[in-house]
């Protein structure tokens, strides 16, 4: 049966649509963003009109907007690259099908938990991890002992998967121990 | 996106903070981003995944029952008619729905989510993603009812 709620719902989209958010925001959000500490000299300044702070907001969306255009031509020809590195050898390429995966499906049920605290640590831990992969992927690229460099990355996959395993097992046993406590 | 927090966190005090959260968020993790969907919609997920957190953070959690207790939910829709239905109404009815089914609804009718990835997002099952829809339309229905009611009484 047709969800009639769902069809009303998407034939009425555009009048669920109406709230907007006000202009201070935006500046707000880019005074929050750490590459540039716009926040103190907008408090600093005096009040400005409408018409000027809608210039420097859109100057503020362009500017991210060409660096997420330029970030995405960057990644998409590192993607390409990497493609090509990780055809060359298939121990890599099946480490990285094998457990990239499993990674991604870990990160996901991490960030479900509440406590962002622990989560940062781990994200953390996590982020060095990828640096250090990303330099064992230059070694690759520079052609180093790549045997060794490729043992290496593989041991960083799992290293990463362990993080994440034991992380889970500890949220996991401390949830159990709460419920007997409160049982 | 102000939209969606606005959906989910009622307040717009509470929206606008989330909201700048999120953004501050992405933008800082923007390394995070692996291509997996559009950039839009990853945006957009972690726009709802902050709205969630604060929400789950609250006094009151989201409250997902049992899908056992759940079951008398799984109703059929009946003959109700959403056609002469005003937006401001249903606004203000889905306001009132307790907070877990609410956002449930919010996801799935507005967001454009599948039960499957509401259950993901909101760490419950698919069934339950599903039972917490059927009784939020159920409940949706009664306060419309009781909405016309009151407004035909003062009339």
């Amino acid at each position: 049966m047709e969800d009639q709620l769902k069809k009303w719902a998407a034939a009425n989209r555009e009048e669920f649509e109406t709230f907007k958010a006000p202009d201070t925001l935006w500046a707000q959000i880019s005074a929050d963003l750490p590459h540039h500490q716009k926040g103190k000299m907008v408090a600093m300044r005096p009040p400005v009109n409408l018409r000027h702070l809608l210039m420097r907001v859109a100057a503020t969306v362009t500017l991210l907007m060409v660096a997420a255009a330029l970030w995405v031509g960057y990644k998409t020809t590192t993607t390409s690259q990497e493609d090509r590195l990780l055809s060359q050898y298939p121990a890599l390429k099946q480490a990285e099908r094998q457990y990239g995966g499993i990674i991604a499906a870990k990160l996901q049920q991490v960030t479900q938990h509440h406590d962002k605290n622990l989560i940062s640590e781990l994200l953390t831990d996590i982020d060095e991890l990828e640096r250090e992969f990303e330099g064992l992927k230059t070694d690759l690229r520079d052609g180093a002992d790549n045997q060794q460099v490729i043992e290496a990355m593989i041991e960083n996959y799992r290293l990463r998967i362990m993080l994440l395993e034991r992380f889970l097992q500890e949220i996991d046993k401390k949830a159990k121990d709460d419920d007997s406590v409160n049982s | 996106m102000y939209n969606v927090c606005m959906r989910l966190m009622k307040r717009e005090e509470d929206a606008q903070d989330v909201l700048q959260e999120a953004f501050v968020d992405a933008f800082t993790k923007l390394y995070t981003f692996r291509f997996d969907a559009s950039f839009g919609s990853w945006l957009k997920k972690v726009v709802i995944n902050k709205c969630i957190n604060t929400l789950q953070k609250r006094k009151v959690p989201l409250l997902f029952a049992d899908e056992a207790k759940l079951d008398r939910w799984h109703e059929e829709e009946e003959d109700f008619s959403y056609v002469e239905l005003e937006v401001k109404h249903v606004r203000h009815a889905i306001d009132k729905l307790p907070e877990g089914c609410r956002v449930v609804l919010n996801l799935y009718l507005f967001e454009g989510y599948d039960h499957g990835e509401i259950a993901q997002i909101l760490a419950i099952t698919e069934s339950t993603s599903k039972a917490q829809y059927s009784k939020a339309k159920k409940k949706l229905r009664e306060f419309i009812q009781q909405q016309k009611l009151s407004v035909w009484k003062t009339n």
